[in-house]
């Protein structure tokens, strides 16, 4: 019975202080490493006003 | 005591300090820098306010007039600046990197000073428009030679202002409150 | 049973109120309804993203998430990385950054042409809404115009020139056109040019330049979603193809033969129709809409008197029409009309005297997929009438599918040395889409040119991309209105508009020395446009006319076609001939694909049919009775047998349909495209090719077939549970419910009440005009950054609309009164949402709107919970994956682009509010009355919701709040919201037909 508790207990310890590392696995990744994205950027798309339109006032 | 009881009396409390502990630490080391007050970056080009607004007197609203017209003031294109340097001053490396940077049409990425999260719409039109002075929030940028964010850009100094307006207001505004209600910012 | 619903839903209503209900279940009352309307978030709606089972114990969950707030506070914040603020090295002089600019433009779509505004941020069209200088629209325009800005930045556009699939250069690809083209005039041989139709005429100039060049081209035009039996109605009935336009300004009475012309298509006929219906006073000078159809549309959802006809006997009936109206003295009408088709010998001398009554003022408008007989009936029923209430016009006439089988046929011998596709899909659209192929493929130089590759491109050798409407120059003539099309943002890739495409062949082959379109369009414009003896120099003409987007011509009257009664005995006869047994299926154009060109767009394949609530495909509908005999329920599989081709489809049930009749939509059912792919079936090779009218397949087997799918529709999702949501009465209803008066329940409060200093916004939405369209909500689509979250979600009740339109049937199920209700958030004075946010994330602004901060809100839920009218969403998932380019270039800056875990609802546009507000208070005055407009009152192309300033007596919406058609929805409820809305009229002739009071 008292070590039904304690393995519930020591469950839960467990869990918690490894739930954030599991969850945010994520979070702790950026955190220490570049995300790829970084490195190579997306080429950003080129906008241009329309060269001979003509907008409304205002 | 079983001697697990006892670890746990032990473990658990100084656990959750560690946890604590952690995320404070983690926390401050990761608090962006240009959210807090006094944050002076280096620009890429070493524009001095001191000299164009101060000391030449030159009118905020030259360079930043999108403050009348729109959310945001903007900052100036590099053919603004190139309307004087093209003959001003032309022997400066700044002004040559400059000049540079515009025959190429390649991008100037100023260090951005001045900024709020996402999710806050700031509009610089009531603001302008309601009389306040550009110092009142900026500081006095006719004195740096490099922008410093000089107000702490939290929600409460907007607040604290927005409740009691008189003393940034010019003298016989009719404004006793700015906006309080969530809307007005956050959409 | 829970006790909770087991109500008499009579005690909530006032007496006389119509009783509506929302699906057959509900009607039935099966206790699975009822246990199923008792859940707000059907079973899965909160499942995280579907992942295998963890087994997770609800302490172990709640054990791990404490644990992980603690971290993820940390990493929420931002990284210590500096952010950088780029200017313009060189600012366009037009663009100040946080300003929008607006250019005026047209959008093309097939024979018609919308002018429209667009609005630009930074460089970038966002929105796009009417043309208010336009003297018809006056700003209004149809939904798909509204949804086709997202197209501009469709991530699968063609951004290169392909040749033999590899990339390659417009240089490369001209060349070798013009090659073969020069070969195939040596040769004489035929050329292929197969495009849309169009009401250009600088590009019918151009045409016309390129067949000189090209004697041997061969130019079609094709429209798949008209159909072809209207255009043989049109020549047998006027001798020339014709455009057919209601003015229903000048119409008392309308006869609908099947034709859907309240469908959005048509703003100018949408606001002439609703115009006459909005009455303050219960007046007897509202018109009357009869609807004869076969498959429920939305203009028979609008119809004061509807009769469910099989769509191969309307002619017969119109026929008969006519008779009466003492015409046809040569056509014998046989006996048992109009009685063998179900109708009463009330209904239908009521619709005799009606027409009669009305005389000139009365107007018969037929389908475009009715069989020629009926739109010849049709034809000689405003003929006999002296029917004033609509125009006429001569037009060019279109290919058809015979046109498209010869051509076929000449390139399968081998005769055709090149074929250009332009804007259309014949591998897709043309019935017997392997012969085709065969034959196309047999073709030596084949290219292509649109915007996005679809099934037709993939044959063809040359693929080149052309330029979305948005960044193409044009002009369109409308009825003695000239529009123009200009770009509003320079082209994205290396694409070309179709004419400039063209016109570099013709320069190829030393035809023309213009350089470019635009050159081509203002040589033209200034040569035949601009009025002889004007005193201005082209440049301002042309300025002047590009910044109002328009021309009006000076009138040059057109005779309108006279109605020739040549043909009038062998019409009359095919119409009363015998059909085939079995089931008749209508094929008709998607509502919001149209003929597949929309398919790739994601907000219009969210935006529910606004009959069937249906989305992401296009189930069968059949009748409620077809469907009992049949034993199948909604997405039940049935097996079609038609055309020589047998298929499994999923079955909806259409209350109102004739029995014997089934419809599917065009436009479904794509190979090509990310968000196209596989959805829905393609309905095109059931067309009956070989007829005279392809759209009505006869003698269609359906039998019921193994499996089932859960159809994603957003109907089911939310129950009126017995209330009276919507009132709708006839007009001698309403003279009574007028004397007798409502009582306006309002509860007293706990809360203090609020004070509303300055301003309170509200809004009068009015259910006699509201015709279901969906304009508004595609609007507010655009506006708000709403994400499409596709048909997996639907099916959980996850869609984003914070605008949707409620449909509710009342009456029988064979012939069910319908109507159409905007359901947006109610901005409640007594919010129940705002009292449970455990964050205090949505409040209460000092001007009367419910505030949502998103920055706040950690996703319990309670507000939507609490929601009397369920107007909450909730970001479930990330559904904004769209964060990249292009797809990120649509939205709204004004508005946050909203992250997973958040709740969000309509905002009345505050950021359209705030901006008004900010602009006055700068120009110091107040803000005029309409000043402030919506994105969903702005796009409504009857005006059925107006917004407003309830503080201000003399603005439009408290006048109209005081109407004595005014209540308010849940009004028992005592949320107090903001929200009037005006009940729905409607005139029947039978004055039984659809009364309301207690219904079985």
């Amino acid at each position: 019975m008292e070590s039904k508790n304690r393995r519930e207990i020591l469950g839960s310890v467990a869990a918690l202080l490894a739930a954030p590392l599991v969850l945010g696995k994520e979070a702790v990744v950026d955190t220490f490493f570049k995300t790829k994205a970084e490195a190579e950027p997306e080429p950003r798309l080129a906008i241009t006003p329309p060269a001979h339109s003509v907008k409304r006032r205002g | 005591m079983h001697v697990f009881d006892r670890a746990f009396r032990l473990v658990l409390p100084l656990g959750a300090i560690a946890v604590l502990g952690t995320v404070l630490t983690v926390g401050w080391f990761t608090q962006p820098d240009r959210y807090a007050k006094g944050y002076a970056p280096q620009q890429p080009i070493p524009f001095s306010h001191q000299l164009h607004a101060g000391t030449l007197k030159m009118s905020c609203a030259y360079c930043h007039g999108g403050a009348t017209k729109s959310r945001a003031a903007g900052i100036p294109s590099v053919e603004t600046c190139m309307g004087c340097h093209k003959v001003t001053k032309t022997d400066r490396p700044a002004i040559q990197e400059l000049t540079r940077i515009y025959t190429s049409g390649q991008a100037l990425p100023w260090q951005r000073v001045h900024t709020l999260p996402d999710h806050v719409f700031f509009d610089h039109r009531p603001h302008v428009n309601g009389g306040i002075a550009c110092q009142t929030c900026h500081g006095e940028v006719q004195t740096m030679k490099v922008i410093t964010r000089e107000m702490g850009m939290r929600m409460g100094s907007c607040l604290a202002c927005h409740r009691d307006p008189h003393a940034a207001l010019p003298k016989g505004s009719k404004i006793t409150r700015g906006a309080e209600h969530c809307a007005a910012c956050h959409r | 049973m829970d006790k909770h619903i087991h109500h008499d839903p009579n005690d909530l209503l006032p007496i006389g109120t119509p009783r509506h209900w929302r699906s057959l279940d509900e009607r039935a009352e099966t206790p699975e309804a009822r246990q199923a309307a008792h859940d707000e978030f059907k079973p899965g709606a909160m499942d995280p993203e579907d992942r295998p089972s963890t087994n997770l114990s609800r302490r172990t969950f709640l054990t791990l998430v404490g644990a992980t707030t603690a971290l993820a506070a940390t990493v929420a914040c931002d990284k210590k990385g500096r952010s950088t603020v780029v200017p313009y090295t060189k600012r366009p002089q037009e663009i100040v950054p946080g300003v929008a600019n607006h250019y005026a433009s047209t959008f093309p779509e097939g024979r018609r042409a919308y002018s429209v505004l667009v609005k630009t941020r930074e460089g970038r069209p966002i929105h796009i809404t009417g043309n208010d200088e336009h003297p018809r629209l006056k700003g209004k325009t149809s939904p798909r115009a509204l949804s086709d800005v997202l197209r501009l930045y469709d991530p699968d556009r063609l951004r290169l020139p392909k040749i033999s699939g590899r990339p390659s250069s417009w240089v490369e690809a001209e060349q070798t056109l013009v090659a073969a083209l020069a070969a195939a005039k040596r040769e004489a041989k035929p050329v292929l040019l197969l495009t849309g139709a169009t009401t250009s005429p600088t590009r019918r100039a151009l045409l016309k330049e390129l067949q000189g060049a090209v004697p041997t081209l061969r130019h079609l035009a094709w429209e798949p979603s008209l159909g072809d039996a209207a255009q043989e109605g049109a020549l047998a009935a006027y001798g020339t193809a014709v455009d057919i336009r209601p003015r229903l300004e000048k119409a008392k009475v309308i006869l609908s033969l099947g034709a859907d012309f309240l469908n959005g298509d048509d703003p100018e006929a949408i606001a002439a129709f609703t115009a006459k219906r909005r009455l303050s006073e219960p007046v007897a000078t509202m018109n009357r809409l009869w609807v004869l159809e076969g498959a429920m549309s939305l203009t028979g959802t609008n119809a004061d008197q509807r009769v469910p006809v099989r769509s191969s006997r309307l002619a017969a009936l119109a026929f008969a029409l006519a008779k009466e109206l003492g015409g046809t003295a040569n056509v014998t009408v046989p006996a048992g009309l109009p009685a063998s088709e179900g109708i009463s010998t009330e209904t239908w001398t009521s619709l005799v005297h009606d027409l009669k009554a009305a005389g000139r003022e009365a107007v018969v408008l037929c389908g475009d997929a009715m069989p020629a007989e009926a739109h010849v009936a049709a034809a000689l029923l405003n003929n006999l009438l002296g029917s004033q209430a609509l125009d006429i016009r001569a037009t060019e006439s279109l290919a058809t599918l015979k046109d498209l089988e010869a051509v076929r046929q000449d390139m399968a011998a081998g005769k055709y040395a090149a074929a250009l596709l332009w804007d259309v899909n014949p591998a897709y659209a043309f019935p017997k889409a392997a012969d085709w192929k065969d034959a196309f493929g047999k073709v030596p130089t084949r290219a292509w040119i649109g915007l996005i590759e679809d099934e037709s491109a993939a044959q063809c050798t040359l693929v080149l991309p052309e330029h979305h409407w948005l960044e193409a120059w044009g002009d369109y003539l409308d009825d003695s209105v000239l529009t123009l099309q200009q770009p509003t943002i320079g082209a994205l890739y290396t694409s070309k508009q179709g004419e400039d495409f063209l016109l570099t062949l013709l320069k190829g082959l030393g035809a023309t020395k213009a350089p470019d379109y635009h050159a081509y369009l203002q040589a033209r414009w200034q040569k035949e446009v601009q009025p002889a003896g004007s005193f201005a120099s082209f440049d301002r003409f042309f300025q002047s006319a590009l910044h109002d987007g328009l021309v009006r011509l000076e009138g040059k009257a057109t005779t309108a076609p006279t109605f020739k009664s040549t043909a009038l005995a062998d019409m009359a006869a095919r119409a009363f001939a015998s059909q085939p047994s079995g089931f008749e299926l209508l094929l008709r154009p998607g509502t919001q694909v149209l003929d597949g060109r929309y398919a790739n767009s994601s907000w219009l394949q969210e935006l529910p049919d606004p009959i069937t609530k249906a989305t992401w495909g296009n189930p069968l509908s059949l009748s409620v009775a077809d469907a009992q005999a049949l034993g199948v329920k909604d997405g039940d599989m049935v097996e079609l047998e038609a055309a020589g081709t047998k298929l499994r489809h999923p079955v909806i049930l259409q209350p109102g349909q004739a029995k014997g009749t089934l419809a599917l939509a065009l436009g479904y059912g794509r190979k090509t495209g990310g968000v196209a792919r596989g959805v829905g079936f393609n309905a095109f090779p059931l067309l009956a090719l070989g007829t005279s009218d392809p759209n009505l397949q006869f003698g269609t087997k359906l039998s019921k077939a193994r499996g089932h799918m859960d159809l994603p529709v957003t109907q089911s999702h939310h129950r009126m549970e017995g209330r009276d949501l919507v009132r709708s009465f006839s007009l001698a209803e309403f003279t009574k419910e007028a004397e007798h008066g409502h009582a306006h329940i309002e509860h007293a409060t706990l809360y203090p009440e609020q004070s509303f200093p300055d301003h309170k916004w509200g809004m009068v939405i009015d259910l006699s005009a509201c015709i279901g369209c969906s304009a508004c909500s595609l609007a507010c689509q655009s506006e708000n950054n709403i994400p499409s979250v596709g048909p997996d979600q639907i099916t959980k009740g996850r869609e984003m609309h914070w605008m949707r339109i409620d449909r509710y049937y009342e009456g029988e199920i064979e012939n069910p009164k319908v109507v159409h209700q905007p359901m947006l958030c109610q901005h409640c004075d007594a919010a129940p949402c705002e009292n449970v946010c455990p964050v205090n994330a949505t409040n209460h602004s000092p001007d009367g709107l419910n505030q949502m901060a998103y920055n706040r809100c950690v996703g319990t839920r309670y507000c939507a919970n609490n929601c009397p009218y369920k107007v909450r969403r909730f970001n479930f998932l990330e559904f904004t994956a769209d964060k990249i380019e292009p797809a990120s270039l649509v939205y709204n800056p004004e508005v946050t682009v909203r992250p997973r875990g958040v709740m969000e609802k309509c905002t009345f546009c505050v950021q359209r509010i705030q901006d008004v507000k900010i602009r006055a208070k700068g120009d110091n005055r107040p803000i005029k009355d309409g000043e402030v407009q919506p994105a969903c009152a702005a796009a409504c192309p009857s005006h059925a919701i107006v917004f407003g300033d309830l503080k201000d007596p003399n603005s439009e919406v408290s006048k109209l709040a005081k109407s004595k058609r005014g209540y308010k929805v849940l009004e028992e409820v005592g949320a107090r919201p903001a929200i009037t809305y005006l009940a729905d009229l409607k005139n029947p002739a039978i004055v039984s037909a659809h009364e309301g009071a207690t219904h079985e």
